[in-house]
């Protein structure tokens, strides 16, 4: 899913669902993802950088891109089925 | 010859012209995305095989010399430890798109130049006139970082003309705000070179040598007479006479005499059924925008680079109209045929020519298979429209998955202003 990042050399893939804590935030988009909970631990999300949406067949995506200070997360919000999935991690060094 | 503007004067308006360019455009975004490649040396790349070329450096690894179509092999020599990405499209036009709508705000006099430039004009504009546009162009630069994001730094040039406005922008990369009016021009040009003047190739700085002329400030008190009979041979002298003097000559804009699209295979190939596939997905994009601007063709150009670095290419008109993907690719099928000596190809392109629009159209009395097809087309692009493009493919193109990549439109500039605008009005920006 979402090709291009498969090729990055500093990119995880991971494509998995997780469950993620938002806020809505005024004229910053739908809601913002402050703490992702995947295999068992908590991250807490210091900085959304970009988010930017995209189109797959009829369902529109949300792709959130951002840090806890340690690790990138690459996080895709599915707006008809409502979920989270964690598509890549990183941090920042290549492979 | 008698020049009607021989005694030009430089002209000493006050600018009204920005010119706002991204730094290192698709790095930068990169770097918004991702908090960790901040500081960092990161290139975004064509490909990620030692081949493959640096698309856009970041800063860090632009003071290491790595510049816009270095080679990844070579980018490493220089720049141990930097990072390669592989472009994201869809991620860089919706930043643009914002940054669109953020400009558009300001006046509508807004032309996108490439994907990460654009130029604003605010001397029709009356409401803003009361207001120094340093003053805006600061206000703008503060809301890019609040609103698209914290990284996202642009070079703004403000002056009478689009040329000027984009020397000024470059004058201190990154993150500079500049102005060049007839108060400083000469200043401005003492300090640059003739290859820092856009539009000044080593080729033209070669002839401008050849008629004496070394230094922006030698070009500048050049005549008319030497830069369009001498140096240039054509009506360029002209155009440079005045430009350099802050008059505007670069607003035309050109109506489209053709659509095309290329690739670069990753693996030189012969087989016929591959090239097939490639050929398909390029005549579908090509189509895909011939006829979102309305119009059919009545030619087509098929050229292929060879793996040996030969070319070859050939183009007919046609007597059918070329409107429906399936009609470019059986005319582009038909020049395949005919080369000469077909070897293994690295690169091919294919466009469509003698264009004309599709209203009115001659209507059919009864149901035609041209009507058919052309419902047919305008059907399928309706739904790739809506659900994205490639969702709906000719048979052909099954099976390619990703063989060619969705690229960034660098020069495509006429294209850029309607994306950016539907966009816009998709998602509420």
């Amino acid at each position: 899913m979402f090709g291009t990042y498969t090729y990055n050399q500093i990119m995880n893939e991971v494509n998995e669902g997780v469950d993620v804590l938002t806020v809505s935030k005024k004229g910053r988009g739908i809601v913002v993802p402050i703490l992702i909970k995947w295999r068992n631990k908590r991250y807490k999300m210091k900085e959304i950088g970009l988010t930017h949406p995209k189109r797959e067949g009829r369902i529109l995506h949300h792709i959130f891109e951002g840090s806890d200070g340690k690790l990138m997360f690459r996080l895709d919000y599915n707006t008809e089925s409502l979920q989270w999935t964690l598509i890549a991690t990183s941090d920042g060094l290549p492979h | 010859m008698a020049y009607l503007t021989e005694t030009a004067a430089i002209n000493t308006s006050e600018p009204q012209v920005m010119h706002i360019d991204l730094n290192s455009a698709f790095a930068t975004i990169e770097q918004q995305a991702n908090p960790l490649l901040r500081g960092k040396p990161v290139g975004v790349c064509s490909y990620l095989s030692p081949g493959g070329v640096v698309l856009a450096a970041s800063y860090e690894a632009k003071a290491k010399g790595v510049g816009t179509g270095t080679p990844i092999r070579d980018a490493k020599k220089l720049c141990p430890g930097m990072i390669f990405l592989m472009p994201d499209p869809d991620k860089y036009f919706y930043v643009n798109s914002k940054l669109y709508a953020l400009l558009y705000q300001y006046t509508s006099d807004l032309t996108p130049l490439s994907i990460d430039e654009f130029v604003v004009d605010f001397s029709k504009s009356r409401l803003l006139n009361s207001r120094p546009l340093v003053q805006v162009a600061r206000e703008i630069k503060r809301r890019i970082q609040r609103e698209i994001g914290t990284w996202m730094r642009v070079n703004i040039g403000i002056a009478p003309n689009r040329f000027l406005a984009k020397t000024a922008a470059g004058l201190n990369k990154p993150n500079g705000l500049d102005v060049i009016s007839h108060r400083n021009l000469r200043q401005v040009f003492e300090t640059l070179e003739l290859r820092d003047l856009c539009g000044i190739s080593y080729r033209y700085e070669a002839r401008l040598n050849t008629s004496g002329i070394f230094t922006p400030l030698q070009f500048l008190d050049a005549s008319m007479e030497t830069l369009h009979r001498q140096a240039f041979k054509s009506v360029e002298g002209y155009r440079w006479y005045h430009r350099l003097r802050g008059w505007e000559v670069d607003s035309i804009e050109y109506g489209r005499k053709s659509f095309g699209n290329d690739f670069a295979i990753y693996l030189a190939t012969s087989d016929k059924k591959e090239l097939s596939q490639y050929f398909m997905k390029l005549c579908e994009k090509t189509g895909r925008r011939l006829r979102r601007h309305g119009a059919h063709a009545r030619g087509a150009q098929l050229w292929l680079l060879y793996e040996d670095h030969t070319y070859w290419h050939k183009s007919e008109k046609t007597h059918n109209i070329l409107y429906s993907t399936q009609d470019i690719y059986a005319a582009i099928q038909r020049l395949f045929n005919k080369q000469p000596y077909p070897q293994a190809v690295s690169k091919l392109g294919v466009s469509v020519f003698n264009l004309e629009p599709t209203h009115p159209e001659q209507l059919e009395l009864f149901d035609t298979n041209i009507t058919k097809q052309r419902q047919l087309a305008k059907a399928l692009d309706e739904m790739n429209d809506r659900y994205g493009e490639f969702t709906l493919i000719p048979g052909r193109m099954m099976d390619m998955s990703e063989k060619i990549i969705k690229r960034v439109p660098f020069g495509a500039s006429k294209d850029l202003k309607g994306q950016y605008q539907q966009l816009i009005t998709d998602y509420g920006l």
